[in-house]
């Protein structure tokens, strides 16, 4: 079974770079506590770049071989390989 | 045709959807491929190969009666088997999550430059843009509803937005960029669109009035950079910034291609959740990747989730437009639908007003009927703003995993 069924995360798009950013939902009842969340992470190797402390996420980036370590944090709920997004508009007149 | 006076005629049958006499079978998550052929085998008795054991793609064409293809990595089956294997396998509750009839589906390519037009169901349906309004405003009722979005918060999450723009001229306008490198101000022409649908003046300069919660207030975050691409960090930047300064109604019209089979992401189901629980309403488009009534493709990253409004298109006979997406993938599916085709807003300075088609267009419309309905109930915020637009519909013949509840319908 692939990775996205195992482990929660998306691998598509991943396989050929060592690094990958990150997009990291804290668990509702570690929200409080979301700075210690944030530095257990950062010991297992994220590189933390942001905190949004009001939807409870931790923005980053990490090895891959660190994904692993990550999802199993205290408090970490969902770890997701982060996704390219476009316009959903195909047709413009002006 | 009259203000205030939205024709209420529903569009004839929607076309039946081409279905290849196979069935679709998704197993659940957590379900391994050696759990799921012995369920294939056993319980319904079929004769089934591996997708991995094929040398190049597995033809699902060659299947004989009684045969079937199990798709590794999607956690899915196709299989050509009677009607009692189908309700065997729909049985198998825990193990199975849904078995369906196989449609023409394309998972994941965004189309561009054409655009299959919709015959129209009937000449009488036909709503058309007339000198004082949108055929979208006329088909929502926001012309003759008495409220304006005032005191609401909308925020609007794409390629930022022309301040400047004259039908914006005394409104409240926060903006804000989380594209690295670049300013709020929008050189792309779709953040302004999306704003102008969603608040966009009673009385533009130059043009009918396109906009519905023309009294909201606009805050505008840049998610997205000029070539109209953006990533999860920039836009859940946006959503967590739209959710600090308390925006009831939180439009996105962008997304990302999923398969047939994926599962919601996680991490944006948790968002959209605890968005809800603050107050603000996330909405996104189902995507423009279908070509009805052949091929649907499956509701789009992150509208898949179930706790934000997933949106799709009706052209001006109310019709399901041909590319929106659909309901394919459990907890996937349209909430709601809203005007798509042809639909004219502003644009940036100089140009300042244009015409585009999209499940992008149909989500600020959404959103800006969210506004009226938030400023005419100030209790109902988060899931209970989301379950009254769900309710103030008007039901269309399109089947609801497509259409959802309905076409948006303003308080009146």
């Amino acid at each position: 079974m692939m990775g996205r069924f195992a482990f929660g995360w998306d691998r598509r798009g991943i396989d050929a770079a060592s690094r990958a950013n990150v997009a990291i939902a804290v668990a509702e009842d570690a929200r409080g506590r979301i700075y210690e969340v944030a530095a257990v992470c950062k010991a297992v190797g994220l590189e933390h770049t942001s905190t949004l402390t009001d939807i409870g996420v931790l923005l980053g980036s990490v090895e891959l071989d660190d994904l692993l370590s990550l999802r199993a944090v205290p408090g970490v709920v969902a770890v997701e390989v982060e996704r390219e997004f476009r316009l959903k508009q195909f047709l413009w007149s002006r | 045709m009259p203000f205030g006076t939205p024709t209420r005629h529903l569009p004839g049958a929607f076309p039946t959807r081409r279905a290849t006499g196979l069935h679709l079978v998704l197993f659940g998550a957590g379900l391994d491929s050696a759990a799921s052929l012995t369920i294939l085998r056993n319980i319904a008795g079929l004769r089934v190969a591996v997708s991995s054991d094929f040398q190049g793609p597995a033809a699902p064409d060659c299947l004989a009666p009684g045969e079937g293809i199990l798709f590794e990595r999607l956690g899915a089956a196709l299989l050509l088997g009677d009607p009692d294997q189908a309700r065997a396998l729909a049985q198998a509750r825990g193990s199975v999550l849904r078995v369906v009839p196989e449609r023409c589906v394309r998972p994941n390519t965004l189309m561009t430059n054409t655009v299959p037009q919709a015959e129209p169901a009937s000449q009488e349906a036909l709503l058309t843009d007339t000198a004082f309004a949108t055929w979208g405003l006329q088909a929502t009722g926001a012309l003759s509803s008495p409220y304006s979005g005032r005191g609401v918060r909308v925020a609007i999450l794409d390629t930022g937005v022309d301040r400047g723009h004259p039908d914006f001229a005394g409104r409240n306008i926060v903006a804000q960029s989380f594209v690295a490198g670049l300013s709020a101000e929008d050189a792309n022409g779709h953040g302004t669109f999306c704003a102008g649908v969603a608040c966009g003046s009673r009385a533009p300069r130059d043009a009918p009035r396109y906009g519905i919660a023309h009294g909201a207030d606009l805050f505008c975050a840049r998610v997205l950079d000029d070539t109209a691409t953006g990533t999860d960090g920039n836009v859940l930047a946006g959503i967590d910034w739209a959710v600090r300064h308390e925006c009831a109604v939180v439009s996105m019209s962008l997304g990302s291609p999923v398969f047939v089979g994926d599962s919601y992401p996680e991490v944006y189901e948790q968002v959209a959740a605890r968005a809800l629980a603050a107050g603000s309403l996330l909405i996104a488009p189902a995507g423009n990747s279908s070509s009805r009534p052949d091929e649907i493709a499956p509701v789009d990253h992150p509208a898949n989730c179930p706790s934000v409004v997933a949106v799709g298109a009706v052209d001006r006979s109310l019709t399901l437009a041909p590319f929106s997406n659909g309901g394919l993938n459990p907890g996937a599916e349209v909430d709601v639908v809203a005007p798509g085709i042809a639909i004219s807003s502003a644009a940036p300075r100089p140009s300042l007003y244009q015409t585009a088609t999209g499940t992008s267009m149909a989500v600020p419309c959404v959103a800006g009927v969210a506004a009226l309905l938030a400023e005419a109930n100030p209790r109902a915020r988060g899931a209970a703003l989301k379950a009254l637009l769900l309710k103030t519909v008007l039901a269309l013949s399109a089947p609801a995993c497509d259409a959802g509840a309905g076409l948006v319908q303003a308080p009146q």
